[in-house]
């Protein structure tokens, strides 16, 4: 449940570390959750891979607020987290420090899954 | 569908029950309910909060090492799928709990045995101390009498009234 202009932890290996959420792509206003593609605003970055300001978009990973499963669970993370994406939806960085969730299964983040671990 | 067990008090957790925490480190917990959650919110130990299957595994009030056990391990292969092999498995499901039962329930008893001996004693102890709450028999049979004298008088004063 991440709200407009929430600052998210960038945790893949594109060398931004903190960005802030500026719209949301696929539908209008209110919240987004994990698995929903956000525009985001580079806040704070280590390195020259993505200048500080930039807008991109982004892929929520983890979220703090306990979504909900089929299966009838709850789920809940330590933090708001996402992983910055080119233009075209492919996840720039090289790897993710994240455990991400079964919500990742699609095929259309195949490669978001390639660079992580395993999924939860 | 897997029922999982709750990390805090080891009781299992069956669908659309409590809440899954990922850790940054990528540790999964899994709660039965709020009271297990909350409590580890606290930083509380399990090995210490005394109504845990793990404070009383550890304690020796429960039995904690025993070939049933290892039985329920988690195997992260997946069978294939053969029917027999799932007949003979529910079969067998049954059986060992029953035998895990059965030698829970044993390890209590034996446990339990002290506390006849224990509890005899105490018992004696208390019958010396406190031997002046209780009414020697004459004593009762002679305070029945005095509470059916009233009722006799209450009713001659009622005969006459009527009369």
């Amino acid at each position: 449940m991440i709200p407009k202009y929430s600052f998210l932890k960038v945790i893949d290996t594109s060398g931004a570390r903190v960005a802030q959420v500026i719209g949301f792509y696929g539908h209008q206003g209110g919240y987004a959750s994990i698995g929903d593609v956000v525009k985001v605003v580079v806040k704070e970055t280590r390195g020259e891979k993505t200048p500080e300001g930039s807008m991109r978009k982004a892929v929520i990973v983890e979220q703090k607020y306990p979504f909900h499963r089929k299966n009838g669970s709850y789920v809940q993370y330590t933090r708001n987290a996402a992983a910055l994406l080119s233009e075209k939806g492919q996840p720039i960085g090289s790897r993710i420090k994240s455990l991400l969730s079964v919500e990742f299964v699609k095929p259309r983040w195949a490669k978001l899954r390639s660079i992580s671990k395993r999924l939860f | 569908m897997r029922v999982e067990k709750c990390w805090f008090c080891s009781s299992s957790i069956y669908p659309g029950h409590g809440i899954t925490f990922v850790r940054n480190d990528a540790t999964v917990f899994r709660f039965c309910r709020g009271k297990c959650h909350k409590n580890f919110k606290m930083k509380r130990n399990p090995r210490k909060v005394k109504w845990t299957k793990a404070y009383r595994k550890l304690a020796g009030k429960e039995l904690a090492e025993d070939a049933t056990f290892e039985m329920e391990k988690r195997r992260n292969r997946p069978e294939k799928y053969d029917r027999e092999l799932v007949g003979k498995t529910l079969k067998a499901i049954e059986k060992i709990s029953e035998i895990r039962q059965k030698r829970q329930d044993r390890y209590y008893e034996k446990r339990m045995q002290k506390a006849k001996k224990q509890q005899l004693q105490a018992d004696k102890v208390q019958l010396e101390k406190e031997v002046h709450l209780i009414k020697a028999p004459a004593g009762i049979r002679a305070e029945k009498e005095k509470l059916k004298e009233p009722v006799r008088q209450a009713d001659t004063s009622k005969d006459a009234m009527e009369e």
